[in-house]
């Protein structure tokens, strides 16, 4: 699954530290998740579009 | 998403708990003779005892065995660990399947048993190494 999580940190000019702690999450998690390697679970997922106040449809997307 | 803090009660609590246990299981060891499985229970169990407080004193630690130790895990983490504990007791039965072979020829149980536990450790520490860098 692709995702666009770190253009929209970008865009905010978070760290992902600083999404992770408002995530609660880890910043590696963070970095895992923006390179592919982990796909979060849906209350992630929801809690990530929320964050960025789009849609779980707008960041993530299946290849 | 992430969990609570372990609080330094319950911190001091699994120690002394931990502790407690080598102590019950050191004096059931040398009350049945069998002084050598006692001092290993007291070496490996202390050594494991030492690890765990060490990782929990690194808390506010920034890798993942330390906030895994100290229940800080999130769900990439937590994941990691479930996996790694699947991959050491797939380990222990294929050494477990092994040793039962290996019965065949009078292996001695204690070095079954042996085996088998520290084919579980290693497979669990490896796994989680190996899955903590792939991400």
């Amino acid at each position: 699954m692709r995702n666009d999580v770190r253009e929209h940190r970008e865009r905010l000019s978070l760290s992902q530290a600083a999404l992770g702690d408002a995530l609660g999450v880890s910043r590696q998690t963070v970095n895992s998740i923006e390179t592919g390697k982990y796909d979060p679970s849906l209350p992630l997922a929801f809690a990530i579009a929320n964050y960025f106040e789009t849609t779980i449809e707008e960041i993530f997307h299946v290849d | 998403m992430s969990t609570k803090p372990t609080s330094t009660i319950a911190k001091v609590s699994g120690i002394l708990a931990g502790a407690a246990a080598i102590t019950l299981v050191a004096i059931l060891g040398y009350a049945t003779d069998n002084d050598s499985f006692a001092k290993g229970a007291i070496i490996g169990g202390g050594t494991t005892l030492v690890v765990i407080a060490v990782l929990w004193a690194r808390t506010g630690g920034r890798d993942t065995a330390s906030r895994i130790v100290a229940g800080q895990g999130d769900e990439r983490e937590r994941h990691i660990f479930r996996e790694a504990l699947a991959d050491a007791g797939l380990a222990m039965f294929i050494a477990g399947l092994g040793c039962a072979i290996w019965a065949l020829f009078d292996a001695p149980a204690i070095g079954a048993a042996g085996v088998v536990l520290w084919t579980g450790l290693l497979a669990w520490g490896i796994s989680m190494i190996l899955r903590v860098r792939r991400g």
